[in-house]
């Protein structure tokens, strides 16, 4: 049986299943219900019960890592870096995304999208991110939603490919996200989606 | 004796779990019996690379012996054997007796078509945000 758990890295700190919780993004690297100033990039990554309901993340909150430009960002209370593998560890992700299979499996077309929780092909309204994978070499974001320009979910140039993967029982995808609000008010129809094949 | 051409030209895809049957015979024709025999087995390409190999030492997982009496057994090819391999390969089944007698008993092509239809898995994750003009 194949399975999909995601993960990120807080509380203890140490890697915490976040099956049951919301990717909260606020304004504040310690409060989850801080708004974000419309057009400004969030300041906290956060896991919640709700939209966005109380604080899951425990002792350590979620690493936080901020889009600058399209190959620059801010990794937790770091300072403006260029993207690459040096600049941000795995446990500055903001989540990573575990493949299992009982079998040793190969994963290939494996794609990170947003949309808007209902279909898988439309963008989340209101809403700007971009995505990145460490590990892979990557030197600059991907836009994964942009409801502005009509940028978003699981439409081919409109996700972050993740890379293929040679047969193992264990795949793992670390994911670093930035967002930020086009609009005010707040996004509940916010969703990430991941997919992938394997044989 | 070796039954040479035990080609296998059609049926045969990459990343497919798949049991390959031999039947073993002795010089008569007739089934030789697989009491404390080992089998072995190999998948190797035209510059004799091996591309993977089986034995019924390391258990019937790999090769089992199904009708002893009757020289029946299976080698168990599984989906990563063969994953990421295309076109014309070589294989061999090597018999030891009892005795230790050594003898390549099956010899033949086989053809692995590439798999274009792929398992798929999707997983979604709610997420959050609030927009403020302040």
């Amino acid at each position: 049986m194949a399975t999909f758990t995601w993960e990120a890295y807080c509380d203890t700190p140490g890697w915490k299943d976040i099956s049951t919780n919301t990717i909260v993004f606020s304004g504040n690297n310690t409060t989850l219900t801080t708004p974000i100033t419309v057009g400004t990039w969030q300041s906290g990554s956060h896991l919640g019960n709700g939209d966005p309901g109380t604080d899951q993340c425990g002792t350590n909150h979620v690493p936080n890592v901020k889009f600058v430009t399209s190959t620059q960002f801010i990794v937790g209370a770091g300072s403006t870096t260029t993207v690459a593998d040096a600049n941000i560890a795995t446990t500055q992700c903001t989540f990573r995304i575990n493949f299992t299979d009982a079998s040793s499996v190969a994963t290939s077309s494996a794609r990170l999208y947003a949309y808007d929780g209902s279909v898988e092909a439309n963008e989340a309204v209101g809403i700007e991110a971009y995505a990145l994978q460490q590990g892979v070499s990557a030197s600059a974001w991907t836009n994964i939603n942009d409801d502005s320009g009509n940028i978003g979910g699981d439409n081919a140039g409109e996700y972050l490919s993740l890379s293929d993967q040679t047969a193992s029982t264990l795949h793992t995808f670390y994911i670093a996200i930035s967002a930020r609000p086009e609009t005010v008010g707040a996004k509940t129809q916010f969703d990430f989606g991941v997919a992938l094949t394997y044989s | 004796m070796t039954e040479e051409k035990q080609d296998i030209r059609s049926d045969f895809y990459a990343g497919n779990t798949k049991d390959i049957q031999f039947t073993i015979v002795d010089g008569g024709n007739a089934p030789f019996n697989l009491a404390s025999c080992e089998i072995n087995y190999a998948l190797f390409d035209d510059d004799y690379n091996i591309m993977f190999r089986k034995s019924s030492s390391n258990g019937s997982g790999e090769i089992e012996i199904t009708h002893e009496d009757g020289g029946v057994c299976l080698v168990h090819c599984i989906s990563t054997d063969t994953e990421h391999l295309q076109g014309q390969y070589r294989h061999q089944l090597q018999l030891v007796d009892s005795n230790g007698y050594t003898e390549i008993v099956s010899t033949g092509t086989v053809l692995i078509h590439p798999a274009m239809a792929k398992r798929s898995r999707k997983l979604s994750r709610h997420s959050f945000l609030e927009g403020t003009l302040t």
